[in-house]
């Protein structure tokens, strides 16, 4: 059968006619989903009112006990007090110091680390699989270890968070690295590219979302590495102060504190998931 | 005799809205058991609305469409059977399985559907592969597959929708040889869509032309060569002149859409 | 297949044995790193006890049966989580699913779940529901239950409308639609899921026992410290890793992607 169809006849571009039509068509399909994703947020919004009205309904008519579970009306007024509670601010500043420290010891071996698994293959080959091991093995098993090393002080925060985001980051940056694919590294390599213009407009961009990535993880990871030593070493920082309200049994700071330090994670992460987003969108 | 009868079909999206899209206006049509009825036109014409309303697939806003005299108001897939564009083969079910899945659907039993599944697959050539997973199969050996999914329920009537449309040339011929065998030994009616002049005039007994905006069928032309034909078909003078015929047709069917 | 590498003097090396003996020095590095520290270094045995005294008390840890008995706690407290997670995690991933509006509202909550930092909560665990057993498999089956769920309705929502047309043809049900169709298309994500939940419940078990427990390896690492037996406790670390990774491993095997 030969080739001769009708696409060669309706090939053509679209007639303004048609155009219009498929404009028309298109706008009442945005209309329906954003009114479905405005309906997302009121189910959303809602269920967070329900589950909040019903828990400080219960803890006042007694069900709950607030001794035990606190109520949301206590709790927002802890935190209003702990945002201007030296101590508190005190943790906090703590807390940010020693995340600082750990993000950035464990970020630039790990960027280090990942470039050099990513660039040359029998390094990779050899020792990319210990970090592998490393990042299933669960990390909070040298915790004592750690402790035992570096004593009862925020050295030990500092060395586990820098360990978990220096393990997250080699594997996402080793990880973009591998994105990058070969074809456009091979049109570097056929327009005989030096090798820093190869790394600058090849390999960086594309694999800037893996490094995004690993990045993001060397945060995040980082920031409970800090987080997670001190609930365990338990002398200074936010880590210190929840385990120290929870054995007092006062729950509303505890709760107090971990939202907040919740809403911030969630709203930093939200935050670098657009900027991610953002930065990377030429690829889709 | 007749088995599927089209009614003054209209369908239109988003009626009582400003930006209601007439796809079919007053399509009148039959379809007689054992004919092949291939359909063509430009883009935007419904056929595909028109063929997923034969199916139940789709329900029209005026008019009906009724086999065997009855109202087709959801799919039956043991009157009439679809062909999807893309085969639509589950990745995560081996290539038995998906032949035997229409037969599942339609509430057989493991057995009856895997016994009827294989049958199926031999018939179409493909016995052999029952046990591998779609991904290590061409694209026309997944159309087979497809249809033999199709088969396994016995249809009265085939709907394809442009079930060559993603193959290359070479496959398209060989696949089309094998399957104007298959069709005609199974002898159902079928309905196809299809892009290609040369296919459309080649296993029809009947073209409809279509034109767009609103659909609307603008033409039948009968092909009364005996079926199955050999490729030989198409270097008859016959062949060349509904061609023509055809080629002209359509180009006025564009020319109305572009004005 | 081993390719071969040319070493300078021009002399062929099979490549498996380049990368081993890679291995093998970074080893030897940090085994004599070990050895310096705990002699001529002079760092305290309550620090870093000596290669011998650790590998002494590993291998006679290992014969003793309450240290397995602890390890199987630790295991099924781990099993536990994670079936609980599973189920409740795929159940409510499916009906949600149902309704697209909801699905819609219910996937940014559970992305902000999966970003809790559910650690701070659980001296709070503690307080609610003890130090044994429970707290454990609940502190984990919680943690483990937002990558789930969130999983299987990414999963769920990107079915492709192919397929269930196809379904739709030829007149599925619902149910087998689900099972059928909308399982299988979103198997991939749903697995990666259970993945991440299997390393999550680990790790959460872990912590758990080591913040507070009476039983389990985390406990016995935990005691070990705390009566001075350093050697003891860098034993049961080992044996920790060892437990945790074989489990990990197979967790892994059995959610891994097929046919796709």
């Amino acid at each position: 059968m030969s080739a001769g169809n009708i696409r060669t006849l309706t090939g053509a571009a679209p007639s303004p006619a048609e155009g219009a039509q498929r404009a028309k068509r298109s706008r009442s399909a945005a209309a329906a989903l954003s009114a479905e994703r405005r309906h997302a947020i009121y189910w959303r919004v809602g269920v967070i009112v329900v589950v909040l009205v019903v828990w400080e309904v219960l803890a006042r008519i007694g069900v709950v006990d607030p001794g035990f579970a606190s109520q949301p009306s206590s709790i927002l007024v802890s935190a209003g007090e702990l945002i201007v509670d030296p101590r508190a601010l005190v943790a906090i500043g703590e807390t940010l110091a020693a995340f600082a420290a750990a993000f950035t010891i464990g970020t630039a071996i790990g960027i280090v680390l990942g470039m050099a698994f990513g660039l040359n293959r029998l390094l990779r080959d050899a020792y990319f699989p210990i970090i592998m091991l490393l990042m299933v093995v669960p990390k909070s098993v040298f915790l004592p270890l750690l402790v035992l090393f570096f004593g009862l002080g925020s050295a030990a925060g500092v060395a586990f968070g820098a360990l978990l985001a220096l393990v997250h980051v080699t594997v996402n940056v080793v990880a973009g690295l591998d994105m990058v694919e070969k074809k456009y590294y091979d049109v570097g390599r056929a327009y005989a590219a030096p090798s820093w213009r190869l790394f600058v407009d090849v390999i960086v961009p594309g694999a800037a979302p893996g490094i995004f990535a690993g990045l993001w993880h060397g945060i995040r990871n980082g920031f409970i590495g800090v987080v997670i030593a001190q609930l365990f070493v338990s002398t200074a920082g936010i880590g210190y102060l929840v385990r120290l309200y929870s054995n007092n049994f006062q729950i509303d700071d505890a709760m107090a504190l971990t939202f907040i330090m919740a809403a911030l994670v969630i709203v930093t992460g939200t935050v670098w998931a657009r900027l991610e987003a953002r930065l990377t969108r030429w690829r889709e | 005799m007749t088995q599927l009868v089209i009614d003054n079909l209209t369908v239109t999206y988003g009626s009582g809205t400003d930006d209601a899209l007439v796809a079919c206006a007053g399509i009148d049509l039959t379809i007689d058991e054992g004919e092949f009825v291939t359909i063509i036109g430009p883009s935007g014409c419904g056929k595909s609305t028109l063929l997923h309303c034969m199916g139940g697939m789709l329900q029209p806003s005026e008019g009906g469409v009724f086999f065997g005299g009855e109202r087709v108001v959801k799919p039956n897939p043991r009157n009439a059977a679809f062909v999807f564009q893309d085969y639509s083969l589950f990745p995560w079910k081996s290539v038995g399985e998906n032949a035997g899945m229409g037969l599942r659907f339609a509430g057989a039993s493991k057995a009856d559907a895997a016994a009827a599944a294989a049958q199926q697959l031999d018939f179409v050539g493909l016995g052999d592969f029952a046990d591998r997973y779609p991904r290590e199969l061409s694209g026309g050996m997944q159309q087979r597959v497809a249809v033999a999914r199709a088969l396994a329920l016995e249809p009265k009537m085939l709907l394809m929708d442009e079930p060559f449309g993603a193959l290359d040339e070479q496959t398209r011929r060989n696949l089309g040889m094998d399957l104007a065998r298959i069709l005609a030994e199974a002898g159902q009616a079928v309905v196809m869509i299809t892009h290609s002049l040369d296919e459309a005039i080649f296993w029809a007994d009947r073209i409809i032309v279509m034109s767009a905006r609103p659909g609307r069928i603008a033409e039948e032309i009968r092909v009364p060569a005996p079926r199955p034909r050999d490729l030989a078909f198409m270097t008859t003078q016959p062949f060349q002149d509904i061609r023509v015929h055809l080629f002209e047709q359509l180009e006025q069917v564009q020319g109305a859409v572009a004005r | 297949m081993t390719t071969t590498t040319i070493r300078p003097g021009g002399r062929r090396v099979p490549r498996s044995m380049t990368i081993w003996s890679m291995r093998l020095a970074l080893l030897v590095v940090v085994l004599a790193a070990w050895v310096f520290a705990t002699t001529v270094g002079g760092v305290s045995p309550l620090i870093l006890p000596g290669i011998a005294a650790v590998l002494e008390s590993f291998f006679s840890l290992v014969v003793r049966p309450e240290i397995w008995t602890q390890a199987g706690i630790t295991v099924l407290e781990m099993l536990a989580g994670f079936a609980i997670a599973a189920v409740v995690g795929l159940a409510v991933g499916f009906l949600l699913s149902r309704s697209r509006v909801l699905v819609r509202a219910a996937e940014p909550l559970f992305a902000w779940g999966y970003m809790f930092p559910f650690a701070l909560l659980y001296p709070l665990f503690l307080l609610w529901v003890g130090v044994g057993l429970e707290s454990k498999i609940l502190y984990a089956a919680v943690g483990a239950f937002f990558p789930i769920a969130y999983n299987t309705i990414r999963g769920l929502r990107s079915v492709d409308r192919k397929y269930l047309q196809v379904g739709k043809a030829y007149g599925a049900s619902g149910l087998q639609i689900d099972l059928n169709i909308k399982l299988g298309a979103a198997r991939p994500m749903i697995l990666s899921g259970l993945r991440i939940g299997s390393s999550i419940v680990t790790i959460y078990v872990v912590l758990a026992e080591l913040l507070g427990s009476n039983l389990g390896l985390g406990h016995e690492i935990e005691s070990a410290s705390s009566r001075l037996q350093i050697a003891d406790s860098y034993a049961t670390v080992l044996l920790l890793i060892v437990v945790t990774v074989i489990l990990q491993r197979i967790m892994e095997y059995l959610l891994r992607s097929r046919h796709e």
